[in-house]
């Protein structure tokens, strides 16, 4: 009972009030007879009682405050035997949570399920995500505003989406972390840190974070490994646990070898009796570029044109150059013994076999094919290093160069920008003054200065002598022979690549007939980067917001352009799994840079690849492959007590306990204390018939006394 | 007839360059001053031979002789200083003309032709490089340089008379662009009419002759190879071959 109301008052009730309270006053201005006093004041007590209608009003708290529990029986849960330490922590406690609440049972993982009772979870389905935050929302939306508290037994795996700040608004979630029921071992790769990019031949840390559970004095190897068809080990490092639940950071440091999208992979050697070894892999992408460019300069024979341009190339702090020059012929007499001599193979099939798509640049300069050994195939992949894979190729004049060297009979004669007149190469023996033909193009700017650049030209050194060739349809003659219809300097943008050709060996004149070399060296400094620049997947970077991606999972996808976005269109293909084709329309979120947001719904192999174009002419592609993992891989990611998470859960007012301090509590839980309307009870005091009789026989009573007494 | 055979006369004369065409040939270029430029005048032939024969380089079949303010300096990027007296002052205009040389990527291989000590010629040269780059010096160059390994793998420095253990270069732009030696080393090429040679090389005799025309050899490479046998690629085989 909490309190006494009274009805209002009505006419009847005045009346008979006010007589009561006038019989009281007569009998105490008339007292004769004490005994008679008190019981006619009882009377009238009793009287008033009955018109004023007085009743108890009494706010029941039990109707018991409303309590869900829900129990995550994700794989995580399931598989380590958290779920069996839950419920029989529940079963024992049950009746007294059951006597102390009004209990509803759920069962969380990727959404809440109510259960009938506690002996129905275990035979719920154990799906393989698992998403609290989300459950507890629905949870709490089910049990609307009778809900006074969450009781959630959870390992704190959360794998789904981020959820408001506050989960389970205003009912607190009690978090009950079960240990597991057997020791588990395993070692989790949880994350991979790295810059979007890489300097090639620059080294590159990348920060490994592991999870350990019941590793305590235990190794591991973790390594870096380059992934492809033959996947190579870049780094590796011991990590040694300390202790038997561990999150540990551990620094390795590798050196990528080659530029280009790449794929690497950390690895944490496997333990003995390890729960889960696929989580023991992360994989993340690294873009590889190169500080420098790499140029491969192939050189017929010494010779000036050689020496000057090697030199150039050289001294620039941006160029890798990596040069041979065939210093002796098979016909050259050697007058001492090869250990005398500081020559060393021409390594020409490691070349074009795998080190040509390595470089940006290669330079044939009065070079010829025919005498070291080159097979069909290297020529094909010269070509098809242009064509596809973005190559700039520089053929430069001499004996062996161009026609002389029997280039127009080979698959190289293709990206060419010049071949053979009808008549045949011929070659012009004169002192001649190039001539300019196309001043702004990139290869002619040897000076910002316009003026100057044309005044360069028009007074450039004379060279000495020209192979006579002509420009293919599509290139364009930069400069050529004043008077003999032949070009000098052609390129074009060939496949992917591009391609030129400078018609004579003797440009080093440039340079020391010139009042300064500056010239010289800004030229072929143009032509190299002009050359270079025809790999377009540098002008787009495309980079991804997480390292791992697992099925179901949404990503965003950053693109960031060389160029400002004014002008250009950007569109991504993504091509799932199952082969089906989707097209993404990222927005521009800087000046340079668009996003874009995919989701993987199915586990699998996904192939992005962007394209940005402008005026509908492709200027750059990126492109690069991401996995989904399954599910399973994303349960089993992380097996221990998500501290962090279930302290997040917990946060509105709520707590954390273990199982054993749970049931040492005698399930002591946050409820919200609710004290509401309908659960207040009335009881009307006056209605009562035994009151009514008492307050009638009292009267009567009183009467009869006073007749037998003789009192008015 | 007569005419005819002075106007063609003077029609090669006058419209055929000073110089045959060179195209990509390596010339051999000699400077011509006032002093004893030119002790050995016969010798650029065996040189030329010996490179053709062991080598893959095409050179032009004849010497160019220039001068500091012939205009065909500038189309000669290989040129030899030789002296055995006094070499001149220069003037300015020849200073700035030889600056201009090695600057714009000549390369200059200078002699003391005399192989001795505190010669006349080595006094002169010395102060008129110091003249003409001032902010630069002759110096040492290591049996590590490139000019040592152009072409045969040597470890020390020849010549006709070892007054020297070493050669000198001049840095210019980043590169050794005179080499200068006191050793007479192209003194080790000289023969007489008979095809003997001239002079006796001392102390080693005709090993230490052979290994001056390797040394020559290499540097006349190193004038169309530049650093090439620096690079890294090479460094691992050349390692290799000096530990035997």
């Amino acid at each position: 009972m909490t309190g006494i109301g009274f009805h209002p008052f009505d006419l009847v009730s005045a009346a008979g009030i006010i007589a009561a309270a006038a019989s009281i006053w007569l009998v105490w201005r008339y007292r004769k007879n004490t005994a008679l006093s008190i019981w006619r004041t009882c009377t009238c007590v009793l009287l008033c009682l009955v018109f004023l209608q007085p009743e108890a009003v009494r706010n029941d708290l039990g109707a018991r405050p409303e309590l869900a529990v829900a129990v995550d029986v994700s794989g995580s849960m399931k598989h380590t035997g958290r779920l069996d330490t839950s419920l029989r922590a529940l079963a024992a406690l049950r009746h007294e949570l059951e006597n102390r609440y009004r209990v509803r049972y759920y069962a969380v993982a990727e959404h809440a399920v109510a259960a009938g009772s506690l002996d129905d979870i275990p035979g719920m389905k154990s799906p393989n995500g698992t998403a609290l935050a989300s459950s507890l929302e629905e949870i709490r939306r089910d049990g609307a505003d009778s809900l006074s508290g969450i009781l959630l037994f959870t390992d704190g795996n959360e794998q789904g989406p981020a959820v408001p700040a506050r989960p389970s608004a205003g009912v607190p979630v009690t978090v009950v972390t079960p240990q597991a029921r057997r020791a588990i071992t395993d070692v989790a790769v949880r994350s991979a840190q790295i810059a979007d990019f890489a300097f090639k031949n620059t080294p590159v840390e990348v920060r490994v974070t592991l999870d350990a559970l019941g590793c305590n004095g235990r190794s591991v190897m973790l390594s870096i490994v380059r992934e492809g068809s033959t996947p190579a080990v870049e780094a590796q490092k011991q990590v040694r646990f300390t202790q038997d639940r561990q999150n540990i950071e551990a620094t390795l440091s590798f050196t990528p070898t080659a530029s280009g999208e790449q794929r690497f992979r950390v690895e944490a050697s496997p333990l003995e009796g390890e729960y889960s070894t696929e989580n023991n892999t992360l994989g993340f992408g690294l873009d590889v570029v190169r500080d420098k460019l790499r140029v491969l300069f192939l050189c017929g024979q010494p010779g000036h044109e050689y020496a000057f341009l090697r030199h150039v190339l050289k001294t620039d702090p941006m160029i890798e150059l990596v040069s041979f020059v065939i210093l002796r012929n098979p016909e050259n007499i050697a007058l001492v013994s090869e250990d005398d001599l500081a020559l060393i193979p021409f390594p020409v099939h490691e070349l074009f076999t795998r080190d040509l798509f390595d470089f940006d640049v290669l330079i044939l300069q009065n070079f010829t094919y025919r005498k070291f050994g080159f097979m069909p195939e290297y020529l094909a992949a010269i070509r098809r290093w242009v064509m596809e894979k973005g190559g700039g190729l520089l053929m430069s004049g001499g004996a062996n160069a161009f026609g002389s060297g029997g280039w127009y009979a080979t698959p190289v004669a293709d990206v060419l920008p010049v071949t053979a007149p009808a008549q045949g190469e011929g070659f012009d023996e004169s002192l001649f003054r190039a001539s300019l033909i196309a001043p702004r193009h990139p290869l002619a700017a040897v000076s910002d200065d316009e003026k100057k650049c044309r005044a360069w030209w028009q007074e450039a050194p004379e060279l000495d002598g020209i192979q006579l060739m002509e420009p293919k349809p599509g290139a364009e003659v930069i400069a050529r022979h004043p008077f003999a219809e032949t070009p000098l300097i052609t390129a074009w943008e060939k496949g992917k690549g591009r391609a030129a050709a400078v018609a004579s060996g003797t440009t080093w004149r440039w340079a020391l007939a010139s009042g300064t070399p500056e010239f010289y060296t800004a030229f072929w400094k143009n032509t190299v980067r002009w050359l270079a620049n025809a790999g377009a997947d540098r002008q787009l970077r495309m980079s991804f917001d997480r390292p791992r991606y697992y099925a179901g999972q949404d990503c965003t996808i950053r693109l960031r352009s060389k160029e400002a976005i004014n002008g250009q269109a950007l569109s991504v293909t993504v091509i799932a799994p199952s082969g089906k084709r989707s097209v993404l329309t990222p927005v521009p979120s800087g000046s340079r840079e668009w996003t874009a947001s995919f989701n993987f719904a199915a586990s699998g192999m996904y192939r992005f690849t962007a394209r940005l174009t402008r005026g509908g002419v492709e200027k750059a592609q990126a492109e690069t492959v991401i996995e989904a993992a399954d599910l399973d891989l994303r349960e089993n990611s992380a097996l221990d007590i998500n501290d962090a998470a279930c302290a997040e859960l917990a946060a509105n007012g709520g707590m954390v306990l273990d199982d054993a301090a749970f049931s040492a509590g005698h399930a002591a839980i946050a409820v919200k204390q609710t004290y509401r309307s309908v659960q207040e009870e009335k009881i009307p005091l006056w209605e009562s018939s035994w009151l009514l009789a008492l307050a009638c026989l009292s009267l009567a009573g009183e009467w009869l006394f006073r007749k037998m007494k003789g009192i008015v | 007839m007569k005419r005819i055979i002075t106007v063609t006369l003077c029609f090669i004369l006058f419209c055929a360059p000073a110089f045959p065409l060179q195209q990509d040939r390596f010339v051999f270029g000699q400077l011509k001053y006032d002093g004893m430029w030119d002790p050995y005048p016969e010798t650029w032939q065996d040189i030329l031979e010996f490179i053709v024969t062991t080598t893959s380089i095409r050179c032009e079949g004849r010497r160019r002789v220039v001068s500091l303010d012939d205009p065909a300096l500038f189309s000669t990027p290989f040129l030899v200083i030789l002296g055995s007296g006094i070499f001149p002052a220069l003037n300015e205009r020849e200073r700035a003309s030889l600056r201009r040389f090695l600057s714009n990527g000549g390369t200059i291989f200078a002699e003391d032709s005399t192989g001795l000590k505190g010669s006349a010629f080595d006094g002169s040269f010395r102060r008129e490089i110091a003249k003409a780059f001032p902010e630069s010096r002759l110096k040492r160059l290591t049996p590590e340089h490139p000019v040592f390994r152009a072409y045969y793998l040597l470890r020390k420095a020849g010549g006709r008379r070892l007054t020297s253990p070493f050669i000198e270069g001049l840095d210019v732009g980043g590169r050794a662009a005179l080499i200068y030696s006191q050793n007479d080393l192209i003194g080790a090429w000289a023969k007489d009419r008979l095809g003997n040679y001239l002079w006796e090389c001392v102390p080693g005799g005709q090993t230490q002759r052979f290994e001056a025309q390797k040394l020559t050899q290499n540097i006349l490479l190193y004038s169309v190879t530049g650093t090439y046998k620096s690079d890294a690629i090479h460094q691992q085989y050349l390692n290799r071959k000096l530990e035997r």
